[in-house]
C-alpha cells in the first residue's frame, strides 16, 4: 500500500468525524510519511509499519463516540431519515390512531360541561328575568333555580380541576411529540 | 484481534508518557523510538496521542524545521506527570501481581 491509498482510505473511513479533526489526524499521517521518506524509507515500509488504516480508522471512530455519547447518531444523513421517521410515526399516531381527535373531543366535552355548568349557575338570574317579562311570582321556581346554581357551582369546581388536568396532560403530551422530532430519547 | 495487539496498546500509552517524560518528541520520532523497544502498529500512536492532548496530559508544540513539514512536538503537562506516575505504579503493581501469579502457577505443576 502506497501513501496515498493508506490516506484515502483514513479520509474515507474517518468521514464521520467532525471535518477539523478529521484533517488534523491525516495530516498527522501525512506528515509521518513525509518524515519516514527523509530518513530513508519507501512509502510501502511505512505503511506497513502502520498498520491497517481500516482498523485504526475503526479505533479513532469508536473512541470518538464513547466520548460524545449525545450525538449519538454519527451520521446527519441517518439522523435526518429518523427524523423523517419520527415525524411519519407521529402523524399516523396522532391523525389516525385519533389522538388528536380524542383529544379534541374531550376538550369539546369539557368545554360544553363547563358552558353548562356556568348557564346552571347563572339560572336564578333567568328565574328574575321570567318573573320580570311574564310578570309571575312563583317562589317553587326560584328555590328550584337557587338548588340548580348551588349544583353548578360545585360542578365547575370540580370542572376546573379537570381542566388543569387536561391541560397538563395536553402539554405533556406535545412536549413528548417535540421530544420525538428533536430526537430526544 | 489477538489479545497479544491488545496488550501492546494498554502498554503503549505508558511508553508514550514515559518517552515524553523523558524528552519533548515528534510524532516520527516517537514512533521510532517505541518500535526500538516492541513492535506495534505505529498508526495508533496518533490516535493516542490525539487523546493524551485532549485530556491534558501533553501540550504540543510547532518547530520548524529546514526540510519538511513543521514538526509537532508533544511535551507532558504536570498533570500528564502525575498521571505517568499514577500509571506506572499501577502498571508495577499490576506486572508484580500477575507474575507472582504465574509463578505459583507453575509451582504446583
Amino acid at each position: 500500500m502506497n501513501k496515498a491509498q493508506f490516506l484515502t482510505i483514513l479520509r474515507k473511513e474517518l468521514r464521520a468525524l467532525p471535518q477539523k479533526e478529521r484533517d488534523e489526524l491525516v495530516e498527522d499521517y501525512e506528515h509521518h510519511y513525509v518524515f519516514g521518506q527523509s530518513a530513508g524509507k519507501s512509502e510501502e515500509e511505512i505503511s506497513a509499519e502502520l498498520g491497517d488504516p481500516n482498523e485504526i480508522a475503526a479505533e479513532v471512530l469508536a473512541e470518538y463516540e464513547h466520548r460524545n455519547p449525545i450525538q449519538h447518531s454519527i451520521s446527519s444523513r441517518n439522523n435526518r431519515s429518523r427524523t423523517i421517521m419520527a415525524c411519519i410515526g407521529l402523524f399516523i399516531l396522532n391523525f389516525m390512531v385519533c389522538v388528536v381527535p380524542l383529544g379534541l373531543s374531550v376538550w369539546a366535552a369539557w368545554l360544553s360541561l363547563f358552558a353548562g355548568s356556568i348557564i346552571v349557575v347563572l339560572s336564578p338570574f333567568a328565574a328574575i328575568v321570567d318573573f320580570i317579562t311574564n310578570d309571575y311570582y312563583g317562589g317553587g321556581k326560584l328555590f328550584a333555580s337557587i338548588a340548580m346554581s348551588g349544583i353548578g357551582i360545585m360542578l365547575s369546581i370540580g370542572l376546573f380541576s379537570l381542566g388543569a388536568m387536561l391541560k397538563k396532560v395536553t402539554i405533556s403530551y406535545v412536549r413528548w411529540n417535540l421530544s420525538v422530532i428533536r430526537g430526544g430519547k | 484481534m489477538d489479545i497479544h495487539v491488545q496488550f501492546k496498546k494498554g502498554a503503549l500509552e505508558l511508553c508514550v508518557l514515559v518517552l515524553i517524560h523523558r524528552k519533548p518528541c515528534y510524532g516520527f520520532e516517537l514512533a521510532q523510538q517505541v518500535s526500538q523497544h516492541i513492535q506495534v502498529a505505529e498508526g495508533a500512536l496518533y490516535p493516542l496521542l490525539r487523546r493524551l492532548v485532549a485530556d491534558g496530559h501533553c501540550s504540543t508544540y510547532l518547530q520548524e524545521s529546514n526540510e519538511g513539514p513543521p514538526r509537532k512536538y508533544y511535551v507532558l503537562t504536570p498533570e500528564g506527570e502525575q498521571y505517568m506516575n499514577t500509571m506506572v505504579e499501577e502498571w508495577d503493581k499490576f506486572v508484580s501481581s500477575v507474575s507472582k501469579l504465574l509463578k505459583e502457577g507453575t509451582a504446583n505443576e
